[in-house]
């Protein structure tokens, strides 16, 4: 099931990450993503909402309803984008135990056997 | 930063990025184009905050976001692929990195192909640089705010005469002092006249230039001061004590900015003047930075004539009155002073006008909107160029891009190098086109003489004005075959470098459209360069009406305290015309009281004997001059009738006169049936009247495309005047001055003289902004011509380059070399016509608004536009011939193997 999930850009899965706490609209997800990343990943609007269309099509994620005013529209995470940012977090742990294995980054040593 | 500038910077950004949003698909843009917008909003919002440099900061990062992810949005709705991580992911620090690659990598590339970058970089610079200069032009009129506090506040008032003396003639104090008890509309108007004194008892007698003001003149105009005070209420008063303000440039020339100044008194005329004060160095602008000292207004002794118009009016309007509405009061007012005083003011209205107005006059901003028009134009036809050889370019490097694409690059990467590589050139263009206006400033400020090409500088404006205009030029031309490579499927690629697609069909008509406009616009342009060389010509060629070459003049003023009686006056000339007749290598010495062309041609009204004035349009006027006897051998100006004034024609002979040509044939009907008619100046016969002795053939007046004025001739011996010119016939002209100068100063050392230079060289100088701007036009002329035939050639040498298979099969199946030839020739032709019929209609038409600025050749003159098409029909030839050639050497074996 790990590989029918679509490879994710990395606007995506930050999306993602965002809709795991729950619903909501554009701003916010913006908003998450640069405090979580201190300012390190900051969406901006035309990439955002590029995003959220290809996401909303390959049904990543979905609309949860009308937001405070008609036009402002909430999305919520599906289970097919939990999925989707899953199989992606978990590629990413296994990129960075490599890293670690080869003494690029420190971490807990692989069990050797003695 | 006021709150207002703030607001409109917002609006201004806001406009900018929803602009943009039309990138998207349309489909996008009504499910998410308000979400985007409001986002946007919101961060320049923000940005605004924190000061414009952000906002723009701001406004480029959406804009970059938003060309990216419409890019990538478009490409997935092609070929349904998703956007892949081999950029290393979003962000800002990688966009940064990947930025700065792409540039290294774009500048490597630029730098191979030397012979592109070379090009793009100097259309760039000839058509950054021509809009440059314009906008400096546009920066001193516009712009950039005059000395005057709050001149929208400010209203100029002037009299309109009844002859050709323009609307912006000056005014009498008698009815300044109307103007002042009735208008309404000003909180306060103050009047100036310019004039020159003689400043003696400080070492060497010197000329100063001079404005007599009203007291209130500096606080209508909101001048400070930089030492002491400048004038107050009374100062101008009848009896009051002579006071002076000293200009900031005179005060630094001849004190050395001692503050010390203030309160010693200057010897002005010979008059003792306190001074009390330093000016704002601000209002040296233009001709008002040559003035060296203000004094009070005072009136001539006896009163002032109605008639004696030498008054130039400001006034601060009240609030909410517009110049406008206080020039619909002031006309009233001066039809009430025409009835009140018909034998002075008959004919003479008067308006308010605002500064601006003031500052340029009428045909100026006429020739102003053709620059701008002109310098567009070039604009465009080097845009149209650039995109050009962008589109060919990109098409050759597609084989590049597909490999790249195949390998896993996103659109956004293709689109974000090749904007990066068009950014790069573009700033390159944009600092070289910085330094070429920069350099023809110089160069149009050391040629002219007028007072507004000094006042033209790069400023921050100006830099502002070349940053945008390279920013959007490289947009314009680079954005389009970007998104068009980004668009296209990995096959299209691969097959455009090759002769098999040819571009499609689209394409070419794109290509052909924009040629034909470049050779429409360049054809129009030239047309009107070669119509203003021509008016120029014809305006040299005008006789001036006496010989110009090998003549020296200087003027002289005598202070009304030295030489009081006109007897010691006459003899004080005539010594002086003695010892300049004694310098060798001169021919001839004479003297007028009003230089011929380089003299005003204020008109004044004769009384002419037996002719009855019954409507204001009836009254006979005339310039006046008071010449001495000599004066029209030494001129060389033409005798037609009746003799020359001689020795006899003193003070107790009966009062003659000479008139021009034009007069004669005006009033009298022939030059031969003038002699021996009487006038008398002024418009009745109250004064004494003249016999005319004489008719002399015309002199031009100022504006050398104007008809003649009638004039009218005294002996300088029945009407002494003490403002005279003397006029010099030598063959070692230029170098006289020493001579002339030692000359006078053996009549008298007190006597300071001013304005000597050679009469070509003061003609010249009265043309100078003419041939300033001619060239301009020729310069921009050229440029579009060059720019429209690299246009041309690049664009038939590229389709020969495409269709290299196709011409080796017809070469293979026995065409010969000429029809290879003409068929490339045909297909250059073809453009060419289509641009030059064009051109020349858009031409005429631009021609036949702009009449006013063309005199002695029609806008519809046949020669122009027959020249105009020949150098065209040349110069395309040529630009069309040379990738006909090489179409004939195409060696068919190598063109059909070619894949």
């Amino acid at each position: 099931m790990l590989d029918d999930a679509p490879r994710l850009a990395p606007s995506e899965f930050q999306i993602l990450l965002a809709l795991i706490d729950g619903p909501m609209n554009g701003a916010a997800i913006k908003d998450e993503v640069a405090r979580r990343t201190d300012g390190d990943v900051v969406l901006g609007p035309g990439t955002l909402y590029t995003s959220i269309k290809r996401m909303l099509d390959d049904a990543l994620i979905g609309e949860h309803g009308p937001g405070a005013t008609q036009r402002e529209r909430v999305y919520r995470i599906t289970l097919r984008g939990r999925t989707a940012a899953t199989a992606e977090a978990k590629r990413l742990e296994r990129i960075v135990a490599h890293a670690r294995a080869k003494r690029l980054i420190p971490g807990p040593k692989p069990r050797t056997a003695t | 930063m006021t709150s207002t500038r703030n607001g409109l910077s917002l609006r201004v950004a806001r406009r900018l990025t929803g602009a943009l949003l039309v990138l998207y698909p349309s489909a996008f843009r009504d499910e998410f184009g308000v979400a985007v917008r409001s986002l946007i909003d919101r961060d320049l919002v923000a940005a605004a905050a924190y000061g414009q440099l952000a906002l723009l900061s701001a406004v480029v990062t959406h804009a970059w976001d938003i060309v990216l992810s419409a890019v990538s949005q478009r490409r997935a709705r092609l070929t349904g692929r998703r956007g892949t991580m081999a950029n290393g992911g979003d962000g800002v620090l990688a966009a940064w990195n990947a930025w700065r690659r792409d540039a290294k990598y774009g500048a490597r590339l630029l730098a191979k192909q030397r012979t592109f970058s070379v090009v793009v970089v100097i259309t760039l610079a000839l058509a950054i640089g021509a809009n440059t200069v314009i906008f400096t032009f546009a920066n001193v009129l516009l712009v950039r705010p005059l000395p005057w506090r709050d001149q929208a506040t400010l209203g100029w008032l002037f009299n309109i005469g009844p002859q050709a003396e323009g609307d912006k003639s000056r005014v009498s104090l008698a009815d300044f002092e109307d103007f002042r008890a009735s208008a309404r509309s000003f909180s306060a108007l103050a009047a100036r006249r310019l004039t020159t004194v003689t400043l003696s008892g400080r070492g060497d007698a010197e000329r100063l230039n001079t404005t007599e003001a009203t007291a209130n003149l500096f606080d209508v105009w909101g001048l400070q001061r930089v030492a002491g005070r400048l004038f107050r209420p009374g100062d101008d008063a009848t009896g009051a004590a002579p006071v002076a303000v000293l200009s900031h440039q005179f005060w630094q020339r001849r004190f050395g900015g001692d503050r010390d100044i203030v309160g010693q008194t200057l010897l002005l005329d010979g008059v003792s003047h306190t001074i009390v004060g330093v000016l704002d160095p601000a209002i040296e602008v233009g001709n008002l930075a040559t003035i060296d000292v203000y004094t009070p207004l005072t009136l001539a002794p006896g009163g002032s004539r109605r008639d004696d118009r030498q008054l130039t009016i400001t006034g601060r309007l009240l609030p909410g009155v517009t110049p406008t509405q206080a020039s619909a009061e002031i006309q009233t007012i001066a039809k009430r002073l025409q009835q009140e005083h018909p034998q002075t003011n008959r004919g003479w209205d008067a308006h308010v006008i605002s500064t601006r107005q003031a500052m340029v006059g009428g045909n100026a901003w006429l020739a102003f909107t053709l620059l701008g028009l002109v310098v567009s134009f070039v604009l465009m036809i080097a845009c149209a160029n650039l995109a050009n050889l962008m589109l060919s370019r990109s098409t050759e490097r597609a084989r590049e891009i597909a490999i790249r694409t195949a390998l896993g690059a996103s659109g956004r990467a293709i689109v974000r190098q090749l904007l990066i590589e068009s950014l790069l050139l573009g700033t390159v263009g944009g600092i070289a086109g910085l330094l070429l206006a920069k350099a023809s400033l110089v160069f149009i400020k050391s040629v002219s003489s007028e007072g507004f090409f000094k006042l033209l500088d790069i400023d921050r404006n100006v830099l502002v004005f070349v940053g945008a205009i390279t920013l959007a030029t490289t947009v314009a031309f680079s954005l389009m075959p970007a998104l068009q490579l980004a668009r296209a499927g990995v096959g299209d690629l691969l097959k455009a470098g090759t002769g098999k697609a040819s571009g499609g069909a689209r394409v070419r008509r794109g290509r052909a459209v924009l040629v034909v406009s470049q050779v429409a616009l360049a054809v129009s342009l030239t047309v009107v360069g070669v119509l203003i060389v021509r008016s120029l010509i014809a305006t040299t060629r005008i006789d001036p009406g006496f010989d110009s070459h090998n003549a020296f003049i200087f003027r002289v003023d005598v202070p009304s305290t030295r030489y009081a009686e006109p007897g010691r006056l006459l003899l004080l000339y005539e010594k002086t015309l003695a010892e300049l007749r004694a310098i060798p290598g001169v021919s001839g010495a004479a003297l007028t009281s009003r230089l011929p062309i380089l003299g005003g041609d204020t008109p004044g009204p004769v009384a002419i004997d037996g002719r009855s004035v019954s409507r204001p349009a009836d009254q006979a006027w005339a310039v006046s001059s008071a010449v001495s006897v000599d004066f029209f051998q030494t001129a060389r100006i033409a005798m037609l009738s009746g003799r020359t004034f001689t020795r006899d024609d003193n003070a107790s002979a009966p009062r003659a006169a000479i008139v021009n040509q034009e007069m004669a044939k005006r009033y009298w009907g022939s030059p031969a049936a003038a002699i021996g008619k009487r006038v008398s100046v002024g418009d009745t016969a109250a004064a004494a009247p003249m016999t005319i002795v004489g008719v002399v053939a015309d002199t031009r007046p100022a504006d050398v495309s104007l008809p003649p004025n009638p004039q009218l001739y005294v002996p300088i011996a029945q009407q002494p005047e003490r403002s005279v010119a003397f006029f010099l016939r030598a063959v070692r002209a230029p170098a006289l001055f020493p001579d002339v100068r030692a000359a006078v100063r053996r009549v008298d050392d007190g006597l300071a003289l001013f304005d000597a230079r050679t009469v070509d060289e003061a003609l010249s100088i009265e043309n100078s902004s003419d041939y300033v701007l001619t060239g301009m036009y020729m310069a921009f002329a050229v440029i579009a011509l060059t720019l429209a035939a690299a246009g041309l050639y690049g664009v038939i040498s590229y389709s020969v380059s495409q269709r290299t298979r196709e011409l080796g099969i017809r070469v293979a199946l026995g065409a010969t070399a000429s029809e290879v030839r003409s068929l490339v020739l045909v297909q250059g032709a073809r453009l060419l016509v289509g641009g030059t019929v064009i051109g020349i209609v858009v031409g005429a038409l631009i021609a036949s608004t702009m009449r006013a600025l063309l005199s002695g050749v029609s806008p519809l003159d046949p020669t122009t536009y027959f020249l105009v098409v020949g150098v065209f029909a040349v110069v395309m030839g040529v630009a069309t011939y040379v990738p006909a050639r090489r179409a004939v050497s195409v060696d068919p074996i190598k063109a059909l193997r070619a894949e």
